[in-house]
């Protein structure tokens, strides 16, 4: 590893340690989790612009193609509802939760046929027809009794209910084909940059216009989401793959505890992807032929091809993997947040995924870059902007604090070069 | 060799004392003293490394020094920036041309000093100036003509020109002739005798001796970051200079007896050089057997780098064929060609040799890691060998494997440049200069390696412009002239009267007037 990376690591420490003294709670284990959790989604990106970066390229339209991979997710899967013929009334309600109950329960007339989580019942309310989504049915002695999602919900007896089937396309394949659409949008990317002789900033600045723009046609401007379909497959790539035990952070985060105490980290499932990327990308850069030849690539494309390297290949596949990663956050952060607005899902992040790659030592020109240093640089800006709301700072200060940091830190890089240049001459002499 | 036209006055125009300047690693200049006189030409010269282009840096304003005193007309001067030194009449002549190729010639030579009337530029004065200062130094060209369209030896007149409409007294002038035809620098020389009859100062740095046997009055030779003598008048010769600059007697090179085997290791057949447009685009056969060095000679612009791009598949071309071992290569793909043993050490290490900001263990395991054990992987071991291998039998001189190339002299450079093809074993050895910018210590070592090479049956084609090297290395020549082979010698009939007379599109006598490919 290269010196003057060492700078992004220290600023890292350097922000945990001081936000954790002046507010301990940034120690604590929900924030740790959703800081990993960001750090994951910001770092895949990351890594995706830094292999473009690599080779001297940019891609702009990485914020766009997370929007319209999210839009898309959504509506491959398509989320809808079907009418059945089962209809059925209230007959009892137990408005106090009493266990094994953890809300309010019911009792329909006739028996629930088969159902699926997802399933809702439709009612006639005042504000028209109705809808409410079944949480789970529980029998005690010969009864059953229906617990809805939305706790709140009180549903009298008499109530007539009509059971809606939900209806959605297989989530793991909508996912293949939001990841091939990426792909090949990225293959289109370097195609352009490559044999189409274009610039890439131009080539990703219409991309981030034309995804953008694509992404509000699709959904006519307005929020779509999964409508609280695919439980399951959301609980597998938004929550814990496994708990990491960290020591200290307890104390740090509350003084009752003991320093001996251990804090059982849940990693989301970001976290974990976001390791497997980055050392299949360490290998990648660092122990594999292919990386090798990007870095040379990215250094002097001419000289590269010279010496037998295919220059335009790895071009291209630097474009797919960007584009490829892009598509990959977008569907996580639409599972994780429900949700795409289509005018703003995604804005701005090309920026801080270009932020994160140049504060780990990416050079614009090409040729250099780090996946460790990169994802450090990832870390630090979700924890400048953890920070931000845990010290109570105002929101709008965010951006800028996050740039004023950014520049303090590639100056301190900047120095730190020239500083250990001279000390070097020094020592010559 | 025409004297001073001005009577020298009693004080140089310049006197150097004592400069001394450090850069991390190096100590550039250790108290130099030089002086130049109004109206001489002054060479300087010595290897690569020795303290040249830093001396002529600090003289131009563009490095300060670290000790000494530049002393200009009698009194001592500070040389802040190149502005400095330009109002003090000292104008560098940059190696690479410091024009831009957009503007006019006119606006080229005047920028930043551009005649104006309330702002407005005064395009009519600025055109009447440039073409008096562009007839002084004989460019018959209109002061609008685009830059761009002009040759790089018209591009260095209008540099001389733009120095001299500065008043400029004392001219640097840095490897002049490194990218100037035969005609071209002989044009040079002339209008440097004249500028020397009017009374400005020359300094010339050059590695080509031939050139300041011609030009020089006095030669001023540093080694090592220190004056390491000086000649004048009839004591400046060939061997003299040599001899100072590497600081021992010329060894002169052991060709060794014939090594050429029957064998055609490398045969191209009608291959038409790819983009090539002005040159016209008739085939080329030409065929090199294991041992044998073949030179390819020629004036600038003959299409010798582009036929070796061609024949090694970096400059795409359809029709032709290129075989290595009676095998056909498939065209256009480097990669192909690597595979089948072929390796091109290019003209211009910085642009297309080296990954001049990588490390020396990169840059020399870079055309093997294809065919490597492990591969798609690096196997960092067997990287640290290769290059620990190619360091010790070429005897690079690097502080360590992961030292950057770009702190290394020119000589180790194109050490490297060579060594990252040996890695492979190369059947067939495609070299486009082999010693550009390369010191003549390094140049020694490196004809060595070319003549080891060739003892081990390498087939090796060079395209050279130095006919000093072509005379020395050559078991054969092939003289280009507008991209066909004009002839070919052999033996005693390589010599610089023949090369000459071909290259400009003649034939001699002893030559058959087609040669045969294979004799």
């Amino acid at each position: 590893m290269r010196i003057q990376n060492i700078g992004i690591f220290v600023l890292l420490l350097l922000i945990v340690v001081v936000t954790t003294f002046i507010q301990p709670s940034f120690a604590a284990p929900a924030n740790l989790r959703s800081l990993v959790r960001d750090t994951g989604l910001y770092g895949l990106i990351s890594i995706g612009v830094a292999a473009v970066i690599i080779t001297g390229g940019i891609d702009l339209s990485i914020g766009s193609l997370v929007a319209l991979s999210g839009v898309l997710f959504v509506q491959i899967v398509n989320v809808h509802f079907v009418e059945t013929d089962f209809e059925s009334e209230i007959i009892e309600t137990r408005a106090t939760v009493v266990e094994p109950f953890v809300g309010p329960a019911f009792r329909l007339a006739d028996p629930l046929p088969d159902f699926s989580k997802g399933d809702q019942f439709t009612f006639a309310s005042t504000s028209g027809t109705s809808s409410v989504a079944i949480e789970r049915v529980v029998t005690i002695g010969e009864e059953s009794f229906i617990e809805l999602r939305d706790r709140l919900q009180l549903l009298r007896p008499g109530v007539p209910v009509r059971l809606q089937r939900v209806v959605s396309m297989n989530p793991y394949l909508a996912c293949g084909l939001v990841l091939g659409i990426a792909a090949s949008i990225g293959l289109m990317h370097g195609l352009l940059v490559t044999w189409g002789n274009l610039q890439p900033f131009v080539v990703t600045l219409c991309g981030l216009l034309v995804y953008r723009g694509l992404a509000r046609v699709l959904t006519g401007d307005n929020q779509v989401g999964l409508l609280g379909a695919l439980p399951e497959f959301k609980a597998r790539f938004t929550g814990a793959v496994f708990e990491l035990p960290i020591p200290f952070v307890a104390r740090l985060g509350s003084p009752e505890a003991r320093w001996s105490e251990i804090s059982w980290i849940e990693i989301p499932f970001s976290g974990v992807i976001l390791g497997v990327v980055a050392i299949a990308g360490w290998i990648f850069l660092n122990r594999m032929v292919w990386g090798r030849h990007l870095l040379a690539t990215g250094e002097n494309e001419k000289a590269a091809r010279y010496s037998g390297v295919r220059t335009k290949s790895l071009i291209v596949v630097a474009y797919v993997v960007c584009s490829l990663l892009a598509g990959l956050t977008g569907i996580l952060f639409t599972l994780e947040l429900n949700s795409v607005q289509p005018g703003s899902s995604g804005s701005f992040y090309e920026l801080y995924a270009i932020a994160a790659a140049v504060l780990g030592g990416c050079s614009l020109r090409g040729g250099r870059g780090a996946i460790l240093s990169v994802i450090a640089g990832a870390a630090v800006m979700r924890c400048l902007y953890k920070a931000i709301i845990v010290l109570g700072i105002s929101q709008e200060w965010e951006m800028v604090i996050i740039g004023v940091a950014l520049l303090a830190a590639v100056s301190f890089d900047e120095i730190a070069l020239r500083w250990t240049a001279r000390k070097r001459r020094h020592s010559i002499r | 060799m025409s004297s001073p036209a001005l009577p020298i006055t009693s004080s140089p125009r310049i006197a150097v004392r004592g400069l001394c300047k450090s850069y991390p690693g190096v100590c550039a200049l250790d108290h130099v003293d030089i002086d130049v006189w109004p109206g001489e030409v002054l060479a300087v010269i010595g290897e690569n490394g020795a303290g040249k282009s830093t001396l002529m840096k600090t003289l131009a304003g563009n490095a300060q020094p670290d000790l000494g005193q530049i002393i200009i007309n009698g009194e001592p001067a500070q040389l802040g920036s190149p502005a400095d030194a330009i109002r003090r009449g000292i104008s560098l002549i940059h190696q690479e041309l410091n024009l831009s190729n957009n503007l006019t010639i006119a606006e080229n030579m005047l920028l930043g000093r551009e005649p104006n009337r309330f702002g407005w530029i005064d395009r009519a004065k600025m055109n009447a100036i440039s073409r008096a200062y562009l007839a002084k130094v004989g460019l018959q060209r209109s002061p609008n003509t685009p830059l761009g369209l002009l040759s790089v030896a018209q591009k260095q007149m209008v540099e001389i020109a733009k120095a001299l409409s500065t008043r400029a007294t004392v001219l640097i002038m840095d490897e002049p002739t490194s990218s100037l035809s035969q005609q071209e620098s002989d044009r040079l020389f002339l209008l440097v005798d004249e500028l020397r009859s009017d009374g400005v100062s020359v300094i010339y740095i050059s590695h080509r001796l031939g050139e300041v046997l011609r030009l020089a009055d006095r030669v001023e030779v540093l080694r090592d970051g220190k004056n390491a003598g000086s000649l004048a008048g009839v004591a400046i010769t060939h061997d003299a200079m040599v001899r100072m600059m590497v600081g021992r007697d010329p060894r002169p090179l052991d060709k060794g007896e014939h090594r050429g085997s029957t064998c055609t290791r490398l045969e191209v057949r009608d291959l038409v050089v790819g983009h090539q447009t002005s040159v016209g685009r008739r085939p080329v056969s030409l065929s090199v057997q294991g041992g044998e060095i073949t030179v390819l000679a020629g004036l600038i612009g003959s299409g010798r780098s582009e036929l070796l791009e061609t024949i090694f598949g970096v400059r795409s071309s359809d029709i032709g064929t290129v075989c290595v071992d009676d095998k056909p290569v498939p065209r256009n793909r480097v990669g192909a060609a690597i595979a089948a043993g072929m390796a091109l050490v290019t003209e211009d290490r910085k642009a297309t040799g080296l990954l001049i900001e990588s490390s020396v263990r990169s840059n020399t395991t870079i055309t093997a890691l294809n065919h490597a054990p492990a591969y798609p992987f690096i196997r960092p071991r067997w990287e640290r060998q290769q290059t620990a291998l190619q360091i010790a039998s070429l005897d690079i001189k690097t502080a360590n494997q992961l030292t950057t190339v770009d702190t290394l002299s020119g000589g180790n450079q194109q050490k490297i440049a060579i060594a990252k093809w040996l890695v492979n074993s190369p059947k067939v050895l495609l070299l486009d200069e082999p010693t550009r910018g390369v010191d003549i210590g390094a140049r020694q070592e490196i004809y060595s390696l070319l003549l080891k090479l060739a003892r081990d049956h390498v087939a090796i084609l060079a395209a050279s412009s130095d006919m000093e090297e072509v005379i020395a290395i050559a078991d054969r020549v092939l003289v280009m002239h507008e991209g066909q082979i004009q002839g070919e010698l052999v033996g005693e009939q390589i010599c610089e009267t023949n090369i000459m007379q071909l290259a400009v599109g003649g034939l001699i006598e002893t030559s058959i007037s087609s040669p045969p490919l294979n004799p």
